[in-house]
């Protein structure tokens, strides 16, 4: 369970696997903690905000979009939770200065998990076969057709298919066990 | 800075929810699946009654007579039995029948999706007591 993507996971949760929930929780309470305590510099308040966050996620996850990516939505939850819970409280700083902040700060955090994501998927892409790396290099990073990488390795495009196919489960199972 | 764990709290929240809504859901499907039915079937009963009080289903002995004979009064006697037949409350039947089968056809995936959760929540349950 804990192996599978975001996208998997809410598409269980839609089929009704509550439990999966669970998982993306452990994923992203840290994260989302972070975040928000971003926003209300206040320790207890981020607690309270990130479980009333995941919560609310959790109530309209049947019309999250799996195509889409299930952090930025999450995030974006929970930025609004934030300044509804600033809000309350009737907070003196200008509700625009937050918004911008808080803007701010979902753009910083989300590239900087695409970096990190990005780093770990080319040291584990150095660690794949040969065969598999330059196959998977090829299609992904080069942009060339099953046609063109036969023709360049000199294989059938079947061949193409199955190294591709390979290379990306083992490449699945070497960042599953980075995020074990 | 601090880190935080919320997974039970928030899980506790899902399962709260999750309870309400689907015993809602599978509440109000059952009562609207019972009405349909008891109404079908009890209306159902009525007619089947007049029918038998009238002995409406004599007509068609008709059909176990000679091949001449059924051909010469086929159709008048077909007539006679549709005007003996109680229609109101057989389309009445009818309708709620099609409609007790119409809603299992059309919620029977939603009803898979609630059963799962029901079993999950369960499991929950169970785990929670286990860890007590």
């Amino acid at each position: 369970m804990e192996q599978k993507t975001d996208e998997e996971l809410v598409a269980e949760i839609q089929q009704g696997d509550v439990l999966a929930f669970e998982v993306l929780v452990k994923r992203y309470q840290r994260r989302l903690f972070s975040f928000v305590f971003r926003i209300v510099y206040d320790t207890h308040a981020a607690e309270e905000v990130v479980q009333d966050a995941l919560f609310g996620a959790y109530k309209t996850i049947h019309r999250v979009d799996t195509t889409k990516k299930f952090s930025s939505y999450l995030f974006t939850i929970a930025k609004n939770t934030a300044i509804s819970y600033l809000r309350r409280r009737k907070h003196t700083v200008s509700l625009d200065v937050i918004e911008e902040q808080a803007s701010e700060e979902e753009t910083f955090y989300e590239n900087l998990v695409e970096a990190e994501q990005k780093h770990r998927v080319k040291e584990a892409i150095n660690e794949l076969d040969d065969i598999y790396r330059r196959v998977i290099t090829l299609y992904y990073f080069d942009d060339l057709s099953y046609e063109e990488i036969s023709k360049k390795l000199e294989v059938p495009i079947n061949t193409v298919r199955t190294h591709l196919s390979r290379g990306k489960a083992q490449l699945r199972k070497i960042l599953a066990y980075e995020n074990d | 800075m601090k880190t935080i764990d919320v997974t039970k709290s928030v899980m506790d929240q899902v399962v709260g929810f999750e309870k309400r809504r689907s015993f809602g859901w599978l509440g109000r499907f059952f009562f609207i699946l019972f009405v349909l039915g008891a109404l079908g079937i009890w209306v159902f009963w009525i007619a089947a009654a007049e029918i038998f009080e009238r002995q409406t289903l004599e007509l068609l002995t008709l059909f176990t007579q000679d091949r001449e004979i059924i051909a010469q009064f086929w159709q008048d006697t077909m007539m006679v039995f549709w005007e003996e037949l109680p229609q109101r409350k057989l389309a009445v039947s009818f309708i709620a029948l099609l409609g007790a089968i119409l809603l299992v056809i059309f919620t029977r995936k939603k009803f898979m999706i609630v059963w799962r959760k029901i079993q999950q929540l369960a499991k929950y349950g169970r785990n929670t007591e286990n860890t007590k």
